[in-house]
Protein backbone atom coordinates (compact mmCIF):
# COMPACT_ATOMS: atom_id res chain seq x y z
CA UNK A 1 0.00 0.00 0.00
CA UNK A 2 1.30 3.61 -0.94
CA UNK A 3 1.18 5.92 1.57
CA UNK A 4 2.19 9.85 1.40
CA UNK A 5 4.30 9.80 4.64
CA UNK A 6 4.04 13.91 3.95
CA UNK A 7 0.49 14.00 5.62
CA UNK A 8 1.48 12.42 8.86
CA UNK A 9 4.63 14.72 9.41
CA UNK A 10 2.14 17.09 11.86
CA UNK A 11 1.12 14.18 13.64
CA UNK A 12 4.26 12.93 14.07
CA UNK A 13 4.92 16.58 16.03
CA UNK A 14 1.75 15.98 18.02
CA UNK A 15 3.42 12.29 18.90
CA UNK A 16 0.72 10.92 17.82
CA UNK A 17 0.41 7.20 18.24
CA UNK A 18 -1.55 5.91 15.33
CA UNK A 19 0.72 7.84 13.15
CA UNK A 20 4.22 6.97 14.28
CA UNK A 21 2.56 3.24 14.03
CA UNK A 22 1.92 3.59 10.51
CA UNK A 23 4.58 5.75 9.23
CA UNK A 24 6.89 3.03 11.73
CA UNK A 25 4.92 -0.49 10.05
CA UNK A 26 6.06 1.24 6.29
CA UNK A 27 9.57 1.75 6.99
CA UNK A 28 11.32 -0.86 9.38
CA UNK A 29 12.51 -2.75 6.94
CA UNK A 30 14.52 -0.26 5.09
CA UNK A 31 15.77 1.07 8.21
CA UNK A 32 16.65 -2.53 9.39
CA UNK A 33 18.18 -3.33 6.04
CA UNK A 34 20.30 0.08 6.04
CA UNK A 35 21.52 -0.76 9.48
CA UNK A 36 22.25 -4.20 9.07
CA UNK A 37 24.08 -3.59 5.64
CA UNK A 38 26.41 -1.46 7.60
CA UNK A 39 26.61 -2.84 11.30
CA UNK A 40 26.52 -6.16 11.02
CA UNK A 41 26.18 -6.90 14.62
CA UNK A 42 23.12 -8.14 15.06
CA UNK A 43 22.77 -7.95 19.08
CA UNK A 44 23.30 -3.48 17.91
CA UNK A 45 20.56 -3.88 15.46
CA UNK A 46 17.36 -3.15 17.89
CA UNK A 47 18.91 -0.16 19.93
CA UNK A 48 20.47 1.35 16.20
CA UNK A 49 16.40 1.17 14.95
CA UNK A 50 14.95 2.24 18.04
CA UNK A 51 18.10 5.71 18.40
CA UNK A 52 16.84 5.92 14.22
CA UNK A 53 13.15 6.16 15.17
CA UNK A 54 13.69 8.64 18.49
CA UNK A 55 16.42 11.02 16.47
CA UNK A 56 13.39 11.01 13.40
CA UNK A 57 10.98 12.09 15.39
CA UNK A 58 13.42 14.60 17.71
CA UNK A 59 14.72 16.29 14.11
CA UNK A 60 10.51 16.07 12.84
CA UNK A 61 10.46 20.04 12.49
CA UNK A 62 13.71 20.01 10.66
CA UNK A 63 12.12 17.79 7.98
CA UNK A 64 10.52 20.15 5.09
CA UNK A 65 7.23 18.72 3.11
CA UNK A 66 7.65 18.01 -0.37
CA UNK A 67 11.25 16.33 0.01
CA UNK A 68 11.34 12.29 0.17
CA UNK A 69 10.75 11.72 4.04
CA UNK A 70 11.53 8.22 3.13
CA UNK A 71 14.89 8.75 2.04
CA UNK A 72 15.38 11.48 5.06
CA UNK A 73 14.83 8.46 7.26
CA UNK A 74 17.23 6.37 5.69
CA UNK A 75 20.29 8.45 5.65
CA UNK A 76 19.24 9.08 9.60
CA UNK A 77 19.35 5.68 10.29
CA UNK A 78 22.50 5.11 8.06
CA UNK A 79 24.34 8.13 9.77
CA UNK A 80 23.73 6.62 13.02
CA UNK A 81 24.94 2.94 11.95
CA UNK A 82 28.07 4.25 10.43
CA UNK A 83 28.85 6.31 13.16
CA UNK A 84 28.03 3.18 16.02
CA UNK A 85 30.44 1.48 13.35
CA UNK A 86 32.96 3.80 13.58
CA UNK A 87 32.86 3.23 17.09
CA UNK A 88 32.74 -0.34 17.23
CA UNK A 89 34.40 -1.48 13.77
CA UNK A 90 36.21 -3.78 14.91
CA UNK A 91 33.80 -5.29 16.06
CA UNK A 92 32.64 -6.73 12.83
CA UNK A 93 36.16 -8.05 11.09
CA UNK A 94 35.60 -9.67 8.09
CA UNK A 95 36.72 -13.08 7.99
CA UNK A 96 37.61 -14.52 4.35
CA UNK A 97 37.86 -18.00 5.70
CA UNK A 98 34.07 -17.86 5.70
CA UNK A 99 32.79 -16.64 2.60
CA UNK A 100 31.90 -20.34 1.42
CA UNK A 101 29.83 -19.99 4.05
CA UNK A 102 26.30 -18.78 2.37
CA UNK A 103 26.65 -21.40 -0.39
CA UNK A 104 26.20 -24.47 2.32
CA UNK A 105 23.37 -22.41 3.90
CA UNK A 106 21.63 -21.44 0.29
CA UNK A 107 21.72 -25.18 -0.81
CA UNK A 108 20.65 -26.37 2.83
CA UNK A 109 17.58 -24.19 2.03
CA UNK A 110 16.02 -26.20 -1.05
CA UNK A 111 15.74 -28.94 2.06
CA UNK A 112 15.19 -27.25 5.04
CA UNK A 113 14.18 -24.00 5.76
CA UNK A 114 15.93 -23.80 8.69
CA UNK A 115 16.94 -19.94 10.07
CA UNK A 116 19.87 -18.45 8.46
CA UNK A 117 21.24 -15.10 9.05
CA UNK A 118 20.83 -12.82 6.13
CA UNK A 119 24.54 -11.45 6.66
CA UNK A 120 25.98 -14.77 5.48
CA UNK A 121 23.72 -15.19 3.07
CA UNK A 122 24.79 -11.82 1.45
CA UNK A 123 28.78 -12.39 1.88
CA UNK A 124 29.41 -12.70 -1.47
CA UNK A 125 28.89 -9.02 -1.87
CA UNK A 126 30.68 -5.79 -0.92
CA UNK A 127 29.00 -3.25 1.37
CA UNK A 128 27.38 -1.50 -1.44
CA UNK A 129 26.11 -4.20 -3.39
CA UNK A 130 25.14 -5.61 0.44
CA UNK A 131 22.95 -2.49 0.48
CA UNK A 132 21.45 -2.11 -2.43
CA UNK A 133 19.98 -5.71 -2.52
CA UNK A 134 18.83 -5.66 1.36
CA UNK A 135 16.96 -2.20 0.24
CA UNK A 136 15.48 -3.00 -2.30
CA UNK A 137 14.49 -7.42 -1.77
CA UNK A 138 14.16 -6.87 2.04
CA UNK A 139 11.97 -2.95 2.04
CA UNK A 140 11.49 -2.82 -1.39
CA UNK A 141 12.59 0.23 -1.74
CA UNK A 142 12.61 2.25 -5.35
CA UNK A 143 15.53 2.87 -6.75
CA UNK A 144 15.35 6.33 -6.71
CA UNK A 145 15.36 6.04 -2.97
CA UNK A 146 18.22 4.32 -2.47
CA UNK A 147 20.17 6.20 -4.94
CA UNK A 148 19.24 9.32 -2.91
CA UNK A 149 20.11 7.39 0.39
CA UNK A 150 23.51 6.48 -0.75
CA UNK A 151 24.10 9.66 -2.59
CA UNK A 152 24.86 7.45 -5.83
CA UNK A 153 23.49 8.25 -9.60
CA UNK A 154 20.60 6.30 -9.98
CA UNK A 155 21.99 4.49 -12.86
CA UNK A 156 24.56 2.98 -10.34
CA UNK A 157 22.07 1.80 -8.17
CA UNK A 158 20.78 -0.39 -10.63
CA UNK A 159 24.07 -1.67 -12.22
CA UNK A 160 25.00 -2.19 -8.68
CA UNK A 161 21.89 -4.56 -7.80
CA UNK A 162 22.43 -5.87 -10.65
CA UNK A 163 25.82 -6.98 -10.29
CA UNK A 164 25.01 -8.37 -6.60
CA UNK A 165 21.94 -10.59 -7.80
CA UNK A 166 24.76 -11.94 -10.38
CA UNK A 167 27.06 -12.75 -8.42
CA UNK A 168 24.39 -14.21 -5.85
CA UNK A 169 22.67 -16.29 -8.80
CA UNK A 170 26.64 -17.27 -10.46
CA UNK A 171 27.61 -18.07 -6.43
CA UNK A 172 24.36 -20.36 -5.66
CA UNK A 173 25.41 -21.90 -9.70
CA UNK A 174 28.93 -22.96 -8.31
CA UNK A 175 27.41 -24.57 -5.55
CA UNK B 1 18.24 -21.69 -7.38
CA UNK B 2 16.23 -19.32 -9.08
CA UNK B 3 16.56 -15.55 -8.71
CA UNK B 4 13.32 -15.25 -6.62
CA UNK B 5 14.09 -18.04 -4.55
CA UNK B 6 16.93 -15.98 -3.81
CA UNK B 7 15.34 -13.14 -3.16
CA UNK B 8 12.57 -14.75 -0.98
CA UNK B 9 15.13 -16.75 0.77
CA UNK B 10 17.15 -13.18 1.61
CA UNK B 11 13.88 -11.47 2.66
CA UNK B 12 12.80 -14.32 4.68
CA UNK B 13 15.58 -14.30 6.24
CA UNK B 14 16.51 -11.13 7.11
CA UNK B 15 12.73 -10.50 8.02
CA UNK B 16 12.92 -13.19 10.71
CA UNK B 17 15.84 -10.88 11.88
CA UNK B 18 14.04 -7.78 12.10
CA UNK B 19 13.27 -6.82 15.64
CA UNK B 20 10.25 -5.10 16.42
CA UNK B 21 10.91 -1.82 18.34
CA UNK B 22 7.53 -0.23 18.08
CA UNK B 23 6.42 -0.58 21.52
CA UNK B 24 10.02 0.17 23.11
CA UNK B 25 9.81 3.41 22.15
CA UNK B 26 7.61 6.16 24.45
CA UNK B 27 6.79 8.55 22.10
CA UNK B 28 5.65 10.61 25.19
CA UNK B 29 9.66 10.91 26.87
CA UNK B 30 11.19 12.37 23.53
CA UNK B 31 11.25 16.19 22.96
CA UNK B 32 10.93 17.75 20.05
CA UNK B 33 13.40 20.19 18.70
CA UNK B 34 11.30 23.36 18.25
CA UNK B 35 10.81 24.54 14.47
CA UNK B 36 13.97 27.40 14.01
CA UNK B 37 12.12 30.53 15.60
CA UNK B 38 12.11 33.80 13.17
CA UNK B 39 13.37 35.84 16.35
CA UNK B 40 16.24 33.95 17.02
CA UNK B 41 17.46 33.92 13.65
CA UNK B 42 17.47 37.90 12.92
CA UNK B 43 21.07 38.02 13.85
CA UNK B 44 22.05 34.61 12.09
CA UNK B 45 20.26 36.08 9.29
CA UNK B 46 22.65 38.66 8.85
CA UNK B 47 25.23 36.82 9.14
CA UNK B 48 23.86 34.24 6.39
CA UNK B 49 23.12 37.28 4.47
CA UNK B 50 27.33 38.27 4.57
CA UNK B 51 28.13 35.20 4.06
CA UNK B 52 25.71 34.62 1.44
CA UNK B 53 27.31 37.86 -0.63
CA UNK B 54 30.69 37.06 -0.01
CA UNK B 55 30.49 33.59 -1.80
CA UNK B 56 28.00 34.79 -4.28
CA UNK B 57 30.68 37.46 -5.02
CA UNK B 58 34.04 34.21 -4.85
CA UNK B 59 31.61 32.18 -7.08
CA UNK B 60 31.23 35.34 -9.64
CA UNK B 61 34.58 35.85 -9.64
CA UNK B 62 35.94 32.18 -10.14
CA UNK B 63 33.11 31.55 -12.81
CA UNK B 64 34.83 34.98 -14.61
CA UNK B 65 38.18 33.25 -14.47
CA UNK B 66 37.25 30.15 -15.83
CA UNK B 67 35.37 31.35 -18.39
CA UNK B 68 38.05 33.33 -19.55
CA UNK B 69 40.31 30.72 -19.28
CA UNK B 70 38.31 28.90 -21.18
CA UNK B 71 37.83 31.58 -23.99
CA UNK B 72 41.43 31.91 -24.55
CA UNK B 73 42.59 28.21 -24.03
CA UNK B 74 40.17 26.12 -26.20
CA UNK B 75 42.01 23.27 -25.70
CA UNK B 76 39.14 20.43 -24.39
CA UNK B 77 39.08 19.34 -21.24
CA UNK B 78 37.77 15.86 -21.97
CA UNK B 79 40.16 13.04 -22.56
CA UNK B 80 39.21 12.35 -26.58
CA UNK B 81 38.38 8.72 -27.52
CA UNK B 82 39.85 9.25 -31.22
CA UNK B 83 43.04 10.71 -30.55
CA UNK B 84 43.69 12.34 -34.36
CA UNK B 85 41.97 12.81 -37.43
CA UNK B 86 42.78 9.30 -39.59
CA UNK B 87 40.53 8.11 -36.62
CA UNK B 88 38.00 10.56 -36.19
CA UNK B 89 37.58 10.63 -40.48
CA UNK B 90 37.62 6.51 -39.75
CA UNK B 91 35.58 6.24 -37.30
CA UNK B 92 32.68 7.89 -38.80
CA UNK B 93 33.22 6.33 -42.17
CA UNK B 94 33.26 2.88 -40.41
CA UNK B 95 30.06 3.64 -37.95
CA UNK B 96 28.01 4.65 -40.98
CA UNK B 97 28.81 1.91 -43.09
CA UNK B 98 28.42 -0.85 -39.98
CA UNK B 99 24.92 0.69 -39.02
CA UNK B 100 24.68 0.32 -43.01
CA UNK B 101 25.38 -3.29 -43.01
CA UNK B 102 22.99 -3.98 -40.49
CA UNK B 103 20.22 -2.27 -41.76
CA UNK B 104 20.24 -3.40 -45.09
CA UNK B 105 21.84 -6.71 -45.00
CA UNK B 106 19.81 -10.72 -45.35
CA UNK B 107 19.49 -11.41 -41.26
CA UNK B 108 21.70 -14.41 -41.07
CA UNK B 109 21.58 -15.50 -37.23
CA UNK B 110 17.65 -16.30 -37.91
CA UNK B 111 16.38 -18.85 -40.38
CA UNK B 112 13.30 -16.80 -41.05
CA UNK B 113 11.28 -15.92 -43.98
CA UNK B 114 11.43 -12.95 -45.67
CA UNK B 115 8.88 -11.03 -43.88
CA UNK B 116 9.75 -12.44 -40.27
CA UNK B 117 11.73 -9.44 -38.14
CA UNK B 118 15.23 -10.46 -37.47
CA UNK B 119 14.07 -10.24 -33.58
CA UNK B 120 12.25 -13.17 -31.52
CA UNK B 121 10.64 -12.68 -28.43
CA UNK B 122 11.23 -15.96 -26.16
CA UNK B 123 8.64 -17.16 -24.48
CA UNK B 124 5.39 -15.78 -26.39
CA UNK B 125 6.12 -12.38 -24.22
CA UNK B 126 4.76 -9.48 -25.43
CA UNK B 127 6.72 -6.18 -26.01
CA UNK B 128 5.07 -4.23 -22.37
CA UNK B 129 8.32 -1.69 -22.60
CA UNK B 130 9.54 1.21 -24.98
CA UNK B 131 13.27 -0.49 -25.13
CA UNK B 132 11.55 -3.69 -26.14
CA UNK B 133 9.31 -2.37 -28.61
CA UNK B 134 12.56 -0.16 -30.17
CA UNK B 135 14.73 -3.50 -29.91
CA UNK B 136 14.91 -3.30 -33.41
CA UNK B 137 16.63 0.18 -33.81
CA UNK B 138 18.19 -0.39 -30.42
CA UNK B 139 19.58 -3.98 -32.23
CA UNK B 140 21.51 -2.02 -35.37
CA UNK B 141 23.43 0.88 -32.89
CA UNK B 142 24.68 -2.56 -30.73
CA UNK B 143 25.71 -4.12 -34.46
CA UNK B 144 28.00 -1.05 -35.07
CA UNK B 145 28.92 -0.90 -31.43
CA UNK B 146 30.44 -4.30 -31.40
CA UNK B 147 32.84 -3.24 -33.89
CA UNK B 148 33.77 0.64 -32.52
CA UNK B 149 34.03 0.48 -29.05
CA UNK B 150 35.81 -1.46 -26.65
CA UNK B 151 39.67 -1.67 -25.34
CA UNK B 152 41.65 0.90 -27.62
CA UNK B 153 44.35 -1.33 -27.92
CA UNK B 154 42.39 -3.71 -30.14
CA UNK B 155 40.94 -0.71 -32.56
CA UNK B 156 43.64 0.23 -35.35
CA UNK B 157 42.99 3.78 -37.70
CA UNK B 158 45.77 3.62 -40.04
CA UNK B 159 46.46 6.18 -42.93
CA UNK B 160 48.34 5.11 -45.61
CA UNK B 161 49.09 4.97 -49.33
CA UNK B 162 46.01 4.06 -51.53
CA UNK B 163 46.40 0.42 -52.33
CA UNK B 164 43.77 1.02 -55.14
CA UNK B 165 45.30 2.72 -57.76
CA UNK B 166 42.36 4.73 -58.53
CA UNK B 167 41.84 6.69 -54.96
CA UNK B 168 44.53 8.90 -53.21
CA UNK B 169 44.24 7.87 -49.81
CA UNK B 170 43.08 4.73 -47.86
CA UNK B 171 42.13 4.31 -44.17
CA UNK B 172 42.22 0.80 -42.92
CA UNK B 173 40.29 -0.10 -39.66
CA UNK B 174 40.64 -3.02 -37.62
CA UNK B 175 38.89 -3.95 -34.58
CA UNK B 176 38.29 -7.12 -32.46
CA UNK B 177 34.44 -8.63 -32.35
CA UNK B 178 32.79 -10.04 -29.70
CA UNK B 179 33.51 -13.63 -30.59
CA UNK B 180 37.82 -12.61 -31.05
CA UNK B 181 37.36 -12.55 -34.67
CA UNK B 182 39.66 -9.50 -36.81
CA UNK B 183 36.83 -7.13 -38.16
CA UNK B 184 38.27 -5.24 -40.85
CA UNK B 185 36.67 -2.35 -43.24
CA UNK B 186 39.07 -0.18 -45.75
CA UNK B 187 37.98 3.14 -46.69
CA UNK B 188 39.75 4.49 -50.35
CA UNK B 189 38.66 8.47 -51.45
CA UNK B 190 39.59 10.87 -53.21
CA UNK B 191 39.58 14.80 -52.32
CA UNK B 192 38.93 17.98 -54.60
CA UNK B 193 38.32 21.23 -53.51
CA UNK B 194 35.52 23.03 -53.67
CA UNK B 195 35.97 27.03 -52.57
CA UNK B 196 36.36 26.54 -48.73
CA UNK B 197 35.49 22.78 -49.06
CA UNK B 198 37.10 19.87 -49.53
CA UNK B 199 34.95 17.49 -50.97
CA UNK B 200 35.47 13.16 -49.81
CA UNK B 201 34.19 10.38 -52.32
CA UNK B 202 35.33 7.01 -52.13
CA UNK B 203 34.10 3.59 -51.50
CA UNK B 204 34.40 1.70 -48.14
CA UNK B 205 34.79 -2.64 -48.21
CA UNK B 206 33.81 -4.52 -45.84
CA UNK B 207 33.29 -8.45 -45.97
CA UNK B 208 33.63 -7.90 -49.62
CA UNK B 209 30.64 -5.71 -49.79
CA UNK B 210 31.14 -2.45 -51.11
CA UNK B 211 29.92 0.80 -49.57
CA UNK B 212 29.80 4.46 -51.33
CA UNK B 213 31.31 7.03 -49.25
CA UNK B 214 30.96 11.26 -49.27
CA UNK B 215 32.00 13.32 -47.17
CA UNK B 216 32.99 17.18 -47.17
CA UNK B 217 35.71 18.35 -44.99
CA UNK B 218 35.36 22.24 -44.71
CA UNK B 219 38.81 24.35 -44.26
CA UNK B 220 37.46 27.82 -42.84
CA UNK B 221 38.99 27.58 -40.59
CA UNK B 222 35.90 28.52 -37.57
CA UNK B 223 33.81 25.54 -36.48
CA UNK B 224 31.95 23.78 -38.25
CA UNK B 225 29.24 21.38 -39.12
CA UNK B 226 30.79 17.80 -40.47
CA UNK B 227 29.06 15.54 -42.10
CA UNK B 228 29.92 12.30 -43.42
CA UNK B 229 27.07 9.89 -45.77
CA UNK B 230 27.15 6.18 -46.46
CA UNK B 231 24.69 4.94 -49.02
CA UNK B 232 23.66 1.77 -50.48
CA UNK B 233 21.74 3.45 -53.02
CA UNK B 234 20.04 7.10 -53.04
CA UNK B 235 17.19 6.23 -50.52
CA UNK B 236 18.96 4.19 -48.41
CA UNK B 237 21.54 5.67 -46.25
CA UNK B 238 23.15 6.40 -43.25
CA UNK B 239 24.43 10.28 -42.45
CA UNK B 240 27.12 11.09 -39.55
CA UNK B 241 27.88 14.40 -38.24
CA UNK B 242 30.58 15.20 -35.85
CA UNK B 243 29.17 17.88 -33.73
CA UNK B 244 31.92 17.24 -30.93
CA UNK B 245 31.89 20.35 -28.68
CA UNK B 246 34.17 21.53 -25.42
CA UNK B 247 31.96 18.88 -23.78
CA UNK B 248 33.09 15.24 -25.66
CA UNK B 249 33.06 14.32 -28.81
CA UNK B 250 29.72 13.60 -30.41
CA UNK B 251 28.15 11.82 -33.37
CA UNK B 252 24.83 12.76 -34.44
CA UNK B 253 23.74 9.95 -36.64
CA UNK B 254 20.01 9.70 -39.17
CA UNK B 255 19.22 6.41 -40.55
CA UNK B 256 17.49 6.47 -43.47
CA UNK B 257 15.26 3.88 -45.39
CA UNK B 258 13.24 3.71 -47.98
CA UNK B 259 13.94 7.86 -48.02
CA UNK B 260 12.39 8.35 -44.89
CA UNK B 261 14.00 8.69 -41.71
CA UNK B 262 13.75 6.14 -39.21
CA UNK B 263 16.02 7.15 -36.44
CA UNK B 264 18.02 10.26 -35.60
CA UNK B 265 20.35 9.76 -32.44
CA UNK B 266 23.16 10.99 -30.82
CA UNK B 267 26.43 9.28 -29.05
CA UNK B 268 28.91 10.41 -27.52
CA UNK B 269 32.46 8.89 -27.17
CA UNK B 270 34.08 8.42 -23.50
CA UNK B 271 37.87 7.24 -23.50
CA UNK B 272 37.92 5.56 -19.87
CA UNK B 273 41.73 4.09 -19.21
CA UNK B 274 41.94 2.43 -22.64
CA UNK B 275 38.42 1.55 -23.11
CA UNK B 276 36.25 3.65 -25.30
CA UNK B 277 32.53 3.38 -23.92
CA UNK B 278 29.66 4.99 -25.59
CA UNK B 279 26.68 7.17 -24.33
CA UNK B 280 23.50 7.25 -27.07
CA UNK B 281 20.75 9.74 -26.43
CA UNK B 282 17.50 9.45 -28.72
CA UNK B 283 14.09 9.44 -28.59
CA UNK B 284 11.47 6.10 -28.92
CA UNK B 285 7.69 7.14 -28.84
CA UNK B 286 8.14 10.36 -27.31
CA UNK B 287 10.08 9.69 -24.79
CA UNK B 288 13.88 10.99 -23.95
CA UNK B 289 16.17 7.59 -23.71
CA UNK B 290 19.86 7.50 -22.97
CA UNK B 291 21.62 4.45 -22.93
CA UNK B 292 25.17 4.08 -21.74
CA UNK B 293 26.77 1.00 -23.52
CA UNK B 294 30.29 -0.64 -22.67
CA UNK B 295 31.92 -4.27 -24.21
CA UNK B 296 31.24 -6.24 -20.78
CA UNK B 297 35.22 -7.40 -20.26
CA UNK B 298 35.11 -11.16 -19.05
CA UNK B 299 39.10 -11.52 -19.10
CA UNK B 300 40.80 -11.92 -22.05
CA UNK B 301 37.94 -11.89 -24.68
CA UNK B 302 35.31 -9.52 -24.85
CA UNK B 303 31.58 -11.76 -24.02
CA UNK B 304 29.05 -9.40 -24.37
CA UNK B 305 27.50 -5.66 -23.82
CA UNK B 306 26.42 -4.13 -20.43
CA UNK B 307 23.60 -1.44 -21.22
CA UNK B 308 21.92 0.90 -18.63
CA UNK B 309 19.36 3.05 -19.67
CA UNK B 310 16.92 5.82 -18.79
CA UNK B 311 13.89 6.59 -20.37
CA UNK B 312 12.55 9.87 -19.27
CA UNK B 313 9.45 11.13 -19.90
CA UNK B 314 7.42 12.63 -17.32
CA UNK B 315 9.34 10.03 -14.75
CA UNK B 316 12.23 8.52 -15.07
CA UNK B 317 12.34 4.82 -15.57
CA UNK B 318 15.76 3.00 -15.52
CA UNK B 319 16.84 -0.37 -16.58
CA UNK B 320 19.69 -2.79 -17.71
CA UNK B 321 20.14 -4.46 -20.38
CA UNK B 322 22.97 -7.47 -20.67
CA UNK B 323 23.77 -8.54 -24.05
CA UNK B 324 25.24 -11.85 -24.94
CA UNK B 325 26.72 -13.65 -28.45
CA UNK B 326 25.68 -17.41 -28.73
CA UNK B 327 25.16 -19.87 -31.04
CA UNK B 328 22.18 -20.33 -32.92
CA UNK B 329 21.98 -24.13 -33.08
CA UNK B 330 19.45 -25.09 -35.93
CA UNK B 331 21.56 -22.36 -38.13
CA UNK B 332 24.76 -22.21 -36.85
CA UNK B 333 25.00 -18.54 -36.86
CA UNK B 334 25.39 -16.41 -34.13
CA UNK B 335 22.61 -13.90 -32.39
CA UNK B 336 22.43 -11.87 -29.50
CA UNK B 337 20.35 -12.73 -26.72
CA UNK B 338 19.37 -9.58 -24.71
CA UNK B 339 17.98 -9.70 -20.89
CA UNK B 340 16.16 -6.79 -20.25
CA UNK B 341 15.90 -5.81 -16.22
CA UNK B 342 13.06 -3.12 -16.51
CA UNK B 343 11.01 -2.62 -12.46
CA UNK B 344 11.66 -5.97 -11.62
CA UNK B 345 10.55 -7.65 -14.29
CA UNK B 346 13.32 -9.74 -16.48
CA UNK B 347 12.74 -10.19 -20.26
CA UNK B 348 14.65 -12.29 -22.89
CA UNK B 349 15.21 -11.92 -27.02
CA UNK B 350 17.24 -13.11 -29.49
CA UNK B 351 18.24 -10.23 -32.14
CA UNK B 352 19.74 -10.70 -35.51
CA UNK B 353 23.66 -10.65 -35.21
CA UNK B 354 25.68 -9.47 -38.40
CA UNK B 355 28.48 -11.95 -39.31
CA UNK B 356 31.95 -9.17 -38.79
CA UNK B 357 35.30 -11.77 -39.41
CA UNK B 358 35.85 -15.22 -40.11
CA UNK B 359 39.13 -15.66 -38.55
CA UNK B 360 40.31 -14.70 -34.89
CA UNK B 361 42.26 -12.00 -34.51
CA UNK B 362 45.94 -12.07 -32.49
CA UNK B 363 48.23 -9.26 -31.19
CA UNK B 364 50.02 -9.48 -34.53
CA UNK B 365 46.67 -8.02 -36.34
CA UNK B 366 47.27 -4.76 -34.18
CA UNK B 367 50.41 -3.51 -34.87
CA UNK B 368 51.24 -1.43 -37.31
CA UNK B 369 54.35 -1.40 -39.57
CA UNK B 370 56.15 1.36 -37.69
CA UNK B 371 56.38 -0.44 -34.01
CA UNK B 372 58.36 -3.41 -35.24
CA UNK B 373 61.27 -0.71 -36.67
CA UNK B 374 61.30 2.00 -34.55
CA UNK B 375 60.40 3.64 -30.41
CA UNK B 376 57.01 5.15 -31.38
CA UNK B 377 54.43 3.81 -28.73
CA UNK B 378 51.43 4.76 -30.74
CA UNK B 379 49.31 2.33 -32.29
CA UNK B 380 48.19 4.21 -35.46
CA UNK B 381 50.22 5.02 -38.06
CA UNK B 382 49.77 8.10 -39.89
CA UNK B 383 53.19 8.57 -42.11
CA UNK B 384 50.71 10.37 -44.17
CA UNK B 385 48.23 12.76 -44.01
CA UNK B 386 44.76 11.75 -44.82
CA UNK B 387 43.14 14.15 -47.97
CA UNK B 388 46.87 14.72 -49.02
CA UNK B 389 49.01 13.58 -51.62
CA UNK B 390 52.17 14.64 -49.99
CA UNK B 391 53.54 14.22 -46.60
CA UNK B 392 52.64 16.85 -44.93
CA UNK B 393 55.73 16.73 -42.89
CA UNK B 394 53.85 16.57 -39.51
CA UNK B 395 53.58 14.49 -36.54
CA UNK B 396 49.67 13.80 -36.58
CA UNK B 397 50.42 13.54 -32.70
CA UNK B 398 51.65 16.91 -32.74
CA UNK B 399 49.46 18.54 -29.88
CA UNK B 400 49.50 22.11 -32.54
CA UNK B 401 48.30 19.65 -35.44
CA UNK B 402 46.06 17.36 -33.61
CA UNK B 403 43.89 20.83 -32.49
CA UNK B 404 44.14 22.59 -35.70
CA UNK B 405 42.59 19.20 -37.30
CA UNK B 406 40.04 18.52 -34.85
CA UNK B 407 38.75 22.55 -35.38
CA UNK B 408 39.07 22.35 -38.76
CA UNK B 409 37.71 18.78 -39.29
CA UNK B 410 34.64 19.09 -41.60
CA UNK B 411 33.84 15.26 -42.92
CA UNK B 412 31.15 14.57 -45.12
Amino acid sequence: MYINFDDYIELLKLKDDKAFELVYEHTKRGVFSIIISIVKDKSETEDLMQETYIKMLKNINSYQIGRNFNAWLLQIAKNIAIDFYRKNHNVTAYDPQEQSYIFDKAASLENDSSPHEVNELLKPLDDEERQVVLLRIVSNTKFKDIAKTLDKPLGTVLWIYNKGIKKLKDTVRKE
Amino acid sequence: MKTRQIKMLIRETALKEMPEILNKIDLSSIEIIPAFQEENAKPFTSLRRVLTYSFSFLFILVSSVLIFNSLSNPVSPYEAALENETEIIGFQAVSATSLLSESFTTPLSLSMTSDTPSILLLGGIETTSVIESEIDIINKYLNMMEVVIGNKETLLYQSKLSEDDAYQTQISFKSMDLLGNLVQFQLYYNTTQDGDLELIDGIMIHNEITYTIHGELSNSGEVIQSQFQASIDENNYVIVQDITDTTGQKFLYKIYENASLINESEISLDLTNTSIKAKINTRFQNENCQMNIEKADNGAANSGFSVNYILNNETSLVGQIDVSVEMNQVSGMYQYRYTITENEDTDEIICNRQDKGNTQANDDDFTTDDDSDDSNDTNTTTSQCPGRSDNCGKNCYNEDYLITSIKNLNVI
